[in-house]
């Protein structure tokens, strides 16, 4: 679950109340907060704490603050309960329990820093606020008798609406953070639900009545919790270390701080000297009051003692007293009665026509009788409730004693008056008590003269047992303290009593509270705005900072430089866009010169990979720093070629002869132990036949130490083909050579030892036949020689073929009578003329003519063919000899090669014969082949281009 | 001579050098017997066991270092005293056929009839075992 709102909902509403306490401590005097009383300053501190710390929680989740401050916090909520229920206020009672609880058991259930997304798990602050609606409402429901209180006075009638709307919206948020409902719109509904009812109560309960803590509880949670899905990302985000936020965070602790010590302290002590001077008032107040209705009482008590004075002074008959007390009584109508009374209380003379008879047994009669002197007594007026006092002053006979008294009955209208004067001027109740404390005159007319025994009121006790003739009390009763002043009114038994409520007398001071605490909480958000503003400032700069930082890393050239007209910021800005500048540049050269090496390192490779030869460089470690493609390609090993494998398993895995191997590795050796490593030779490598050449050199630093083993792979395979090639012609040649030689020197040897001419004649002719032998294949020897370099200068001629072949059957005429072959020749007139040069073509036809004679051993038929065909002449000669076996007709042409048949004809051939064909009719753009099958025979046949261009030749005999 | 006539086997491809070879020996007294190629040298060696062999190695059909090879791995024509009569000088031939043991190695065009008899004759009377580092038999 997410604690975040929580911490900071529960934060806030703590310190709110922590400073209320503090500023406004005259909220708090309601019997719900009886417990807190005696030390609300230091609850009001403790709520301040822990409130802060709270939020300090918030912002930074060390584990021992989060367990500290959540119980602090739970606790002082816990500690609000009991006053509300006590009172009966079993809403809030369980709002702050449900609350308390939940916010001291925090550090219990999450015990982890929060990485849940906003979509997942319920949030804390909502659940414990819904569960608080549901109960509120389950309360509201449940006993609506118990909620008498003024807090609910407009609601009452609709008490089961707000109840149930409660109790449905309070359970389905508090359900809803168990399973959060994955639509947004659902779960925004769920809260704003909560919330707005929440604000609806509240306005309707608290803010009606005045209840600044109701307001921040239900009106304070119910906007928070109908906000929270929006604030919860916000602040999540809040990051406890940005400028901006400990910016805003200083200048309000440096703002409510002060502020709040300052208030608390210096209003107490104006509270303090405002009470004291509240009392000295009224105390004056009271003894003015009380001097005012003395002198009254005097004034009145002296008047009626001068007329029974004057009465006593003359022994006034009736007649007289009733003539003067008339007289008296149309002179002051203000006066009620002049009255005379004799000593039974019998009536002797009236001033008015009141037709009272006797005031025996009335107060002011017995006591004027009592005491032998003048008496006072007052009355509430019949019918109406106004005071009426009676001076009774003596009736004196000549000898002084006492005859009766003068009664002057007097309505009171000047003290109902000063006492209402009193009563509006303080705000407060002014009263008169008598002797036993019961009430004589009230500026509340109702109650004058209704002798309400009031003797219990503090203050009327204390003036009743005071020693003092006037004194101040401060107390407290059901409405809340009360600061009172009392006097006494010398020369009776009455007091007066100036009383108000201290709230009232503190009015201008409370008000004073207020003032400054709604100062405090707009200077709250003045700072935390004007912080925030100032921190941008400075902030907006770092920010634009850091993203131009980035960009610069992404090299990106410009970098765009943030304003300021803070010194510092200017400062920096120019140095970092100074280091940006620089850093661009050395990137750039930086790319340049990466960009040159890897263009280096394209063409190094480009060449590497370019090169037909193979190319293996070796490190001091043994490992392969760099292969090319070809060499790969040249000497496949199962462990691949691979740049930073090691070289030896490479090695050891080449299919070569194990001399072979040992020989590179023997080179990889030396490079190991440090040795200067050098070393060449040839890998036969027997997957793909070929011949490698290796060459192995060491590469060295500038210092002349070695870094590595350079090999280098040449391909040999077509040399060394061609230097067996060499080394075999010559060998052949040799022999060939040697033979006819070897024969010829034997030979004239022996015809030197013989003694027999017929011998010494066959001798000789052998070595003839030898020598020409010789002879013929040097000359095959020289042409092919220069046949095959090119060199062989021939003379083109336009010559005839047919004419040619015949001059050839001519020459080799005795040979074929001897075989006994029989030719036949067509053809001969239809074929065109050709350019060639006659030596080598007649060279070409001889051949050909006495391989067939030669390779058909008994007397056979040979037929020789010329035709022209597509362009060139066609010369063909079949004959029925030993044929040429399948397996040799494709390598009847090659240098040296003899199909293995001749041997049964002669065994001194040299392969050269046919070699020699094909290389002179190929020289002359035709081409040569054979059709045969082994002892049936052969055709050869060859072809010569006709010259380019040239008309179609005719001959006349055919007429073609 | 009162022992009988030695025989000398000559395997030589070219009819003029054969011939002249021949003549030469027949004049020296031995019986001479011919073969053409290698498959018939080895015939030959194998039926008459002659006493004496003179070798060509360029033969068609079968190379004289393989006839050698062959007729030192037959028991009966193992210890036949071998002369190579060649016109090759290629140093790899000559050390494969020294390895299977000859009992000489001349370059017939550098070589004279006169030179040759005398060798056959030398051969011939020593009877020496054969040598070599291939020889089948340490003695015998």
């Amino acid at each position: 679950m997410r604690v975040t709102t929580l911490q900071w909902a529960v934060g806030m509403f703590s310190a709110l109340l922590g400073a209320m306490m503090l500023i406004v401590p005259h909220r708090f005097e309601a019997s719900t907060y009886a417990a807190l009383q005696p030390h609300l300053l230091w609850w009001g501190v403790a709520f301040l704490l822990a409130g802060g710390g709270l939020l300090a929680a918030a912002l930074s989740p060390l584990g021992w603050l989060v367990l500290c401050t959540h119980l602090a916090a739970g606790m002082v909520l816990l500690v609000l309960a009991p006053g509300f229920a006590s009172q009966g206020a079993w809403a809030r009672a369980t709002n702050y329990v449900v609350l308390g609880l939940g916010t001291a058991c925090v550090p219990l259930i999450a015990r982890r820093r929060e990485t849940e997304t906003v979509e997942s798990g319920g949030d804390l602050l909502a659940l414990l606020v819904g569960l608080g609606a549901a109960l509120t409402g389950l309360v509201i429901m449940a006993m609506p008798g118990q909620l008498s209180g003024r807090f609910y006075g407009l609601i009452r009638p609709h008490l089961p609406l707000y109840g149930g709307a409660l109790m449905v919206t309070g359970l389905a948020l508090a359900v809803g953070q168990f399973r959060p409902p994955s639509s947004p719109i659902i779960k925004w509904t769920l809260y704003l639900a909560v919330g707005s009812t929440l604000l609806a109560f509240a306005g309707n309960t608290a803010v009606a009545v005045g209840d600044w803590t109701g307001i921040a509880y239900y009106g304070g949670f119910g906007a928070l919790v109908a906000m929270t899905p929006w604030l919860d990302p916000v602040l999540r985000h809040i990051n406890s270390s940005s400028l901006r936020i400990r910016l805003a965070l200083a200048l309000i602790v440096a703002v409510a701080a002060p502020l709040i010590a300052a208030v608390t302290i210096v209003t107490d002590r104006d509270e303090q000297s405002a009470t004291g001077q509240a009392l000295t008032l009224q105390k004056t107040i009271a003894g003015t009051l009380a001097d005012d209705i003395s002198r009254y009482l005097s004034f009145h008590q002296a008047a009626a003692s001068g007329i029974a004075k004057a009465i006593n002074q003359v022994q006034m008959t009736a007649a007289q007293q009733a003539t003067l007390l008339r007289s008296l009584g149309e002179e002051y109508p203000n006066v009620l009665s002049f009255a005379t009374y004799d000593d039974h209380g019998h009536t002797i003379a009236r001033g008015d026509s009141s037709p009272r008879e006797s005031i025996g047994g009335s107060p002011v009669f017995e006591e004027s009788l009592r005491n032998d002197g003048p008496s006072q007594a007052f009355q509430v007026s019949p019918g109406g409730n106004r005071l009426q006092f009676e001076f009774g002053a003596p009736l004196r006979r000549p000898d002084n004693s006492w005859a009766g008294v003068l009664v002057v009955s007097v309505e009171s209208v000047r003290v109902a008056t000063e006492l209402q004067r009193v009563g509006s001027l303080t705000r407060g109740k002014a009263y008169v008590v008598d002797i036993e404390g019961r009430l004589v005159a009230h500026q509340d007319s109702a109650l004058t003269g209704s002798f309400q025994d009031v003797s219990g009121s503090p203050p009327v006790a204390a003036l009743l047992s005071g020693q003092n003739a006037d004194g101040v009390l401060r107390y407290a009763n059901h409405n809340g303290p009360q600061l009172a002043g009392f006097a006494r009114v010398a020369g009776t038994v009455l007091g007066v009593v100036v009383e108000r409520p201290l709230a009232v007398a503190l009015a201008g001071a409370h008000t004073g509270r207020e003032i400054a605490f709604t100062i405090l909480l707009l200077m709250i958000v003045g700072a935390a705005v004007g912080g925030s503003f100032a921190a941008g400032a400075l902030a907006r700069p770092l920010e634009a900072l850091a993203r131009e930082a980035k960009r610069v890393g992404e090299d990106d050239a410009t970098v765009a430089l943030p304003e300021s007209s803070i010194a510092e910021v200017k400062d920096l800005a120019r140095t970092f866009g100074e280091m940006g500048s620089r850093l661009t540049a050395r990137t750039q050269e930086r790319e340049r010169a990466y960009g040159a090496l890897r263009e280096r390192e394209a063409r190094i490779r480009s060449i590497m990979d370019s090169t037909s030869d193979g190319f293996i460089f070796v490190g001091r470690d043994g490992r392969v720093k760099s292969v090319n493609q070809r060499a790969t390609e040249l000497l496949p090993s199962g462990a691949a070629w691979a740049a930073g494998a090691d070289f030896a398993p490479a090695v050891a895995d080449i299919d070569v002869r194990p001399p072979e191997r040992e020989a590179l590795a023997a080179t990889l050796r030396s490079l190991l132990e440090d040795r200067d490593p050098a070393g060449k030779g040839d890998l036969e490598v027997r997957g793909s036949g070929r011949v490698l050449h290796w060459d192995a050199q060491s590469a060295k630093d500038e210092s002349g130490g070695t870094v590595g083993l350079t090999i280098t792979l040449h391909d040999v395979t077509e040399e060394r083909e061609v230097s067996r090639m060499k080394s075999d012609f010559v060998s052949f040649v040799t022999h060939q050579l040697r033979t006819p030689l070897a024969g010829i020197k034997w030979l004239l040897e022996l015809a030197a030892e013989t003694q027999d001419p017929g011998e010494l004649q066959a001798y000789i002719q052998d070595a003839r036949d030898a020598n020409e032998r010789l002879v013929n294949l040097v000359n095959d020897l020289l042409d092919i020689s220069r046949l095959e370099s090119g060199r062989l200068a021939v003379s083109l001629q336009e010559l005839n073929l047919g004419a040619m072949t015949e001059s050839v059957l001519e020459e080799l005429g005795p040979l074929i009578k001897e075989k006994g072959h029989r030719f036949s020749v067509s053809g001969v007139e239809r074929v065109p003329p050709v350019v060639a040069d006659p030596q080598l073509l007649r060279q070409v036809v001889m051949n050909l003519v006495s391989n067939a004679i030669k390779y058909t051993p008994q007397p056979g038929e040979i037929v020789l063919e010329m035709r022209r065909e597509n362009g060139s002449v066609q010369w063909a000669i079949q004959d029925n000899g030993i044929g040429v076996p399948k397996d040799a007709q494709p390598r009847l042409f090659e240098k040296f090669y003899r199909a293995d048949n001749v041997h049964k004809i002669e065994t001194e051939g040299t392969g050269l014969g046919l070699y020699l064909v094909r290389l002179i009719v190929e020289r002359f753009g035709g081409r040569i082949w054979c059709e045969s099958e082994e002892g049936k025979g052969s055709i050869f046949l060859f072809t010569v281009p006709l010259p380019g261009g040239k008309d179609t030749w005719t001959n006349p005999a055919s007429g073609s | 001579m009162d022992e009988p006539r030695k025989r000398v086997l000559i395997v030589e491809d070219d009819r003029f050098l054969r011939r002249a070879c021949q003549a030469r020996l027949e004049q020296q007294g031995y019986t001479i017997l011919t073969a053409q190629d290698g498959e018939e040298a080895i015939r030959v060696a194998r039926a008459e066991i002659p006493d004496l062999i003179l070798l060509d190695l360029l033969m068609p059909k079968l190379h004289g270092l393989e006839v050698l090879r062959i007729l030192r791995g037959e028991e009966g024509t193992r210890a036949i005293p071998v002369l190579v009569l060649s016109n090759s000088s290629r140093q790899g031939d000559m050390d494969d056929i020294h390895r299977l043991g000859i009992s000489g190695y001349f370059v017939k065009a550098n070589l004279s009839l006169q030179d040759l008899s005398h060798q056959v004759k030398l051969v011939l009377e020593s009877s020496a075992p054969v040598g070599g580092s291939d020889a089948a038999h340490p003695g015998r």
